[in-house]
């Protein structure tokens, strides 16, 4: 009895241990680890990642969180990496900025409905299906950026990246706020609950009277929506275009959002676990930084970091069939 | 019988047909509003399609349906729902990392005035009192579909038909998975459904409960209904008459039993966990049935027969060898076969041929230095599938397109082929039409001829009537009782297999 006790209380909160013992770690190796001028700087650093993967949490959690047959996007950082090199370049060539904001979300979208559709109605493997997409969308990059770096100078792109509000960075407030909102949109509302349900058993979401394909889709749109806001980061980040960014992403983002699911209760990839999941990477990457060790061996936690996540979600996919 | 009960349902002259097969026969189905009634048939007659057109999943080829005072043509789920008839079907349809408030009120979610947000906390409150209400059930809103137990979550699924407000609930075996206790909390709550004016179908192959529940039944055979009784007016023998059709004579090819030795000797075998202290003989020449309800342990104890589970305790005996430690591989290179319930997954490789899996466990002989002989290897298959007339184009037609009779007939043959000594058959005739059960049987009594020994497990009462020498009953895992066949009655092997009480009155 102890025993099962001492099994569950681990499960539910080791993961939030295992941050607080890194933290600690880092902490005690480095005194300006805890400052919050350096916590903040770790979240500025990954809110590209962190939105990203608000993004990816969304179509995992509509389509299931089984790796192989379940929900999945690995076009996610092609399509963020697109939209920066679209508004890198459009800017540049003096667009307003509205314009070009509206131009790339629209460009996100299209993308991911083609996502969508092959999934949802053609019926293939999200996995497949997306990765066929990455494929074609780090082509489009390159014929579209010409595989050339693209400046950009604009006022509006330095506020995003330097600006401050009351000594928080904008691209941390821009970060709590879109958290804010897939939080509310996944977590608390009607709209969130079928998304998880269809994610969860299309077949109950279907006898519930659900429109499971609306819903699919839906999941993909915003991922989209969060591939434009992370794109527009990355392109403050960067003060423009850069190419090679999608493939570097895309472990931390499949690493963030799957080991949200080590954070929550029930198990499930969630919104503030995918806050926890970034927080954590970032951590990781500033902190080996900070105490200088190379960041060949932050790559090789990582993998195994998602490794193991993928594998507890996998058990734990296996005895919780009812 | 008065007048004024009305039908709530009136299935008129239903005919269905699939590629190849006659589902439905001018089948009809009548129920009256209030009652609970039930609807049984072996496998293949007709029940799930009935249910599936019922459920608008299927439209008939001809007939009408009746509902209340509309009669249609066809059915769609959705008018189906309108119409008031809500089904628990055998599959949890369920979310499992969801809480049970988030269940029941998946797509009518309560919110907060004015806003989209849900209101998590007075929808576990609603959750709870809705349960205590209407099902007299008391569950924590809170908890996850996940943990809890089968019979818990069947509950849940209840509650979130009954929040549809349904005339009729259509129940599909709902007590295969169930303990005993669990099965007399779900007839409570299916009496105070009854007390609130909801009709309920109850589909089930366990006679016993249908005796207990129902109001009356109505069989099908063959795709059509051959007779509606009131179960209070009748026996279990008269329902598996009609059930079955013909007498049991008829039924099971003839058998002149011939026992020698004992082949297989069990003694105390436990895995300590689903079965315990198991001790059996097994003779040449006999068939022994092993029967008994999920729960009773039969599954896991075949299991470990064939070696796929450790045991913890006991002796097996093999021809008087004792085997220390039993896997597949040593169980088929000591003459054992294994016939396993679900032949998709474990008995076929779907996607080969015919050819390859009747050969596929000897390979050996169809090989010359490691090398297979394709023509030797077609030329076996080709009279195995001759031999048991297996229905195929050809034998290399991949198995995954044969009827599941054939399907079957392709798993006995590969073992056929090996010339095994023992066989253990799980279930061999789920699923199968009648015709094809007819020459699985003929096909047993051909290997006890050969001198094999049979293990029939199987739920089938006639089954077990017809085809076994002695019959051991399992539950909870243990054997409880055996039976020399030609003494053994239905009932008295339904009374054993829920474990000892008879509430079969007065029959």
């Amino acid at each position: 009895m102890l025993r099962k006790r001492l099994v569950d209380f681990l499960l539910r909160y080791g993961a939030f241990i295992a941050l607080a013992l890194v933290l600690i770690f880092f902490s005690l190796r480095s005194p300006i680890f805890l400052t919050p001028r350096n916590i903040l700087n770790i979240l500025t650093q990954v809110a590209v990642l962190a939105v990203a993967s608000f993004g990816m949490a969304s179509v995992v959690m509509g389509g299931g969180t089984d790796v192989i047959a379940g929900g999945i996007d690995l076009s996610i950082g092609a399509i963020l990496a697109l939209v920066t090199a679209v508004c890198a370049t459009l800017i540049s060539q003096g667009m307003a900025v509205p314009l070009v904001l509206l131009i790339a979300l629209v460009v996100a979208l299209i993308i991911e409905a083609f996502n969508a559709v092959m999934i949802v109605y053609l019926g293939l493997l999200p996995l497949l299906a997306t990765l066929a997409m990455m494929f074609t969308i780090n082509g489009l990059e390159l014929v579209f950026t010409q595989n050339m770096i693209i400046a950009v100078d604009s006022p509006f792109v330095r506020a995003i990246a330097d600006g401050r509000v009351l000594g928080v960075p904008v691209m941390v407030i821009i970060l709590l706020v879109v958290f804010a909102l897939y939080h509310l949109v996944l977590h608390q509302t009607k709209t969130g609950m079928h998304i998880q349900a269809v994610g969860g058993s299309p077949e109950a979401a279907q006898t519930s009277g659900l429109a499971v394909k609306f819903y699919s889709v839906l999941s993909y749109l915003l991922a989209g929506v969060a591939a434009t806001v992370s794109g527009l980061l990355v392109l403050a980040r960067l003060s423009g275009s850069t190419p090679g960014i999608s493939g570097v992403i895309l472990l931390d983002i499949v690493l963030a959002t799957y080991v949200s699911a080590t954070f929550s209760p029930r198990w499930q990839v969630n919104i503030p676990g995918v806050l926890l999941g970034a927080f954590l990477v970032g951590v990781l990457t500033n902190g080996f930084t900070l105490i200088n060790v190379p960041t060949f061996w932050v790559h090789g936690i990582k993998g195994l970091l998602v490794l193991f996540v993928v594998s507890a979600t996998s058990l734990q996919q296996k005895g919780a069939s009812v | 019988m008065s007048e004024q009960t009305k039908n709530i349902l009136e299935m008129q002259a239903i005919v269905k047909d699939f590629p190849g097969v006659r589902a439905l026969d001018h089948a009809s189905f009548t129920v009256r509003a209030g009652e609970v009634h039930g609807l049984v048939g072996e496998n293949g007659a007709g029940k799930s399609t009935l249910i599936k057109i019922l459920a608008g999943v299927y439209q008939p080829d001809e007939g009408a349906i009746t509902i209340g005072e509309e009669t249609f043509r066809s059915l769609t789920p959705h008018m189906v729902e309108q119409l008031g008839i809500q089904f628990i079907h055998q599959e949890r349809y369920l979310v499992p990392h969801f809480t049970i408030a988030e269940s029941i009120f998946l797509g009518q979610e309560k919110c907060y005035r004015g806003l989209p947000l849900i209101d998590h906390r007075s929808m576990t409150r609603a959750a709870e009192a809705y349960l205590a209400e209407t099902l007299g059930v008391v569950l924590k809103g809170r908890t996850l579909i996940r943990d809890l137990s089968v019979a818990e979550a069947q509950i849940v699924q209840i509650a979130k038909a009954l929040m549809a407000n349904p005339k009729m609930l259509v129940f599909d075996e709902p007590t295969a998975p169930l303990a005993r206790r669990e099965v007399d909390i779900l007839f409570d709550v299916i009496h105070r459904l009854k007390a609130q004016g909801i009709t309920i179908v109850y589909i089930s192959h366990y006679l016993q409960e249908i005796a207990e529940i129902c109001d009356r039944v109505t069989v099908l055979r063959n795709g059509v209904d051959v007779g509606t009784l009131v179960t209070r007016e009748t026996t279990t023998e008269e329902i598996v008459g009609l059930m079955v059709g013909r007498t049991l004579e008829e039924m099971f090819p003839p058998r002149e039993p011939q026992i020698g030795p004992a082949i297989l000797e069990i003694e105390r075998l436990g895995d300590n966990e689903r079965f315990f202290d198991i001790s059996f003989t097994l003779h040449q020449g006999e068939v022994l049935g092993i029967t008994g309800l999920i729960g009773s342990g039969r599954e896991a104890l075949i299991d470990t027969l064939y070696g796929l589970d450790a045991r913890e305790t006991g002796d097996i005996r093999y021809h008087g060898q004792p085997f220390k430690r039993l896997n597949p591989v040593r169980a088929v290179k000591s003459g054992l076969a294994l016939v396993p319930r679900d032949r998709r997954k474990h008995g076929l490789i779907v996607d080969f041929a015919v050819n390859d899996n009747i050969n596929l466990s000897s390979l050996n002989e169809v090989a010359r230095s490691g090398f297979l002989v394709r023509k030797q290897a077609r030329t076996r298959s080709a009279e195995m599938v001759k031999s048991l007339d297996i229905r195929t184009p050809s034998v290399e037609t991949i198995v995954r397109y044969l009827s599941g009779g054939n399907q079957q007939k392709v798993v006995v043959g590969r073992w056929l082929n090996s010339e095994a000594e023992i066989y253990l058959l799980d279930e061999p005739t789920v699923g199968i039409d009648v015709g094809a059960k007819v020459e699985i049987y003929q096909l047993v009594n051909r290997l006890v001829s050969r001198g094999a020994g049979v293990i029939l497990v199987s739920t089938e009462i006639p089954e077990l009537l017809g085809m076994t020498d002695r019959i051991l009953v399992m539950y909870r895992g243990r054997i409880i009782k055996e039976f020399e066949t030609r003494s053994a009655t239905a009932d008295s092997i339904l009374a054993w297999s829920t474990g000892g009480q008879s509430t079969l009155e007065g029959k």
